[in-house]
């Protein structure tokens, strides 16, 4: 017999009330504040490795090139996934003629020539003849 | 609403030698004689020489394959610049292509003014009359149809064609002109064919050909011209612009 706690539900809920109520965490990490830095050194085709190299000669920061690595990717994830988070429909058509006509084209009613067929003959089906057949 | 100033002329029908080019070229006479300019297309791949249009009317008549991807895509380009009508005389295997050109083309065509007739034989024979009616249920409203009864013997019995449910059917929904074209003597029709002949050039003597300079076959020619151009003149509307 499989026992069931009642009350899971509840308390689980009360638990995402109370966190939501706690302001947002700061960053923990201490690349943070060199976000950018890191972003361009990337950019401009650095090793991760570089980068480590350039961060401990430069700025007196011991960091490993794989704890790099995670920090970038993380955030490009993020990224990434605030990207795919679109305006609302009605503001991105305001913001873009290209959109209008596309939700122009969308509404237009789509015009089908599907005439209706007035004649229909199957032609593996032998004509019949009708009841006066053979009269001329 | 399309103003129509071109016109397509040409022969349906999948069964052979129901007389489909012996039609065509009698139309072509009857626009010569008429003295209105034609296009004359020999899109009977099948027909190579003998008995084919271009046999009939050598020099003016151009010779169009039509199983390519193009079509019937002939008519639009002869249409461009050339006479207003074109008469074409498809083959028996015409069929699938010109449903096809249909579904593809008749819309944009149809747009530039062009119309089209075709031109449907039937004999005695049910693969005639079947033939034509699966040509129509291809091609539905987009043309106007005119139906040439051949009566290929003296007693000819069309009743595949006059009584038959998908052939009533046919008539009360399209209407067709219908017109008849009466049995010719073999001894006139059979030199006729063999050496390129139109029926015309019999009637007016401008042969070389000795069996057909008899006055007897002159006379039968010029009488059936007569018949087979007042058949013509009845279905006028249908040929003209």
């Amino acid at each position: 017999m499989i026992l069931q706690h009642p009350s899971t539900d509840l308390v689980g809920n009360q638990l995402l009330a109370d966190f939501a109520d706690l302001p947002p965490k700061p960053p923990r990490s201490k690349l943070e504040p060199h976000r950018e830095l890191i972003r361009e050194l990337r950019r401009s085709g650095r090793t991760y490795r570089e980068v480590a190299h350039l961060f401990q000669e430069r700025l007196g920061l011991y960091v490993a090139p794989s704890t790099l690595h995670s920090f970038v990717k993380v955030r490009a994830k993020h990224r990434k996934r605030t990207q795919f988070e679109l305006p609302p429909l009605e503001l991105a058509v305001a913001a873009s003629p290209a959109l209008e006509r596309v939700a122009a084209l969308k509404s237009k009613p789509t015009v089908r020539n599907a005439k209706p067929t007035r004649f229909v003959f199957r032609e593996n089906e032998p004509l019949t003849l009708t009841n006066n057949g053979g009269e001329q | 609403m399309t103003a129509y100033s071109k016109r397509v002329v040409f022969t349906m029908g999948g069964k052979g030698g129901v007389g489909k080019t012996g039609v065509m070229v009698s139309l072509a006479e009857w626009f010569a004689v008429n003295e209105i300019p034609v296009t004359l297309l020999d899109l009977d791949t099948e027909n190579k020489a003998r008995g084919s249009l271009k046999h009939f009317f050598n020099g003016s008549v151009t010779k169009v394959n039509i199983h390519t991807p193009a079509g019937l895509d002939a008519f639009v380009d002869h249409l461009d610049g050339g006479a207003p009508i074109i008469l074409a005389d498809m083959g028996a295997g015409a069929g699938q292509v010109a449903a096809d050109w249909f579904e593809s083309m008749y819309e944009d065509v149809v747009e530039t003014g062009v119309r089209f007739t075709a031109v449907g034989v039937v004999t005695p024979d049910p693969a005639s009359v079947e033939s034509v009616l699966a040509w129509a249920n291809r091609l539905q409203d987009r043309v106007e149809y005119v139906i040439v009864e051949n009566a290929t013997s003296a007693l000819a019995d069309f009743t595949y064609w006059r009584s038959t449910e998908q052939a009533n059917r046919f008539r009360e929904v399209f209407a067709p002109e219908i017109l008849q074209m009466e049995f010719r003597l073999a001894e006139l029709e059979n030199p006729v064919r063999q050496h390129g002949i139109r029926l015309g050039q019999v009637a007016d003597r401008k042969v070389e050909v000795d069996e057909l300079k008899r006055a007897s076959l002159v006379m039968r020619a010029q009488s059936y011209r007569r018949r087979l151009f007042s058949e013509f003149d009845r279905a006028k509307q249908a040929f003209l612009l």
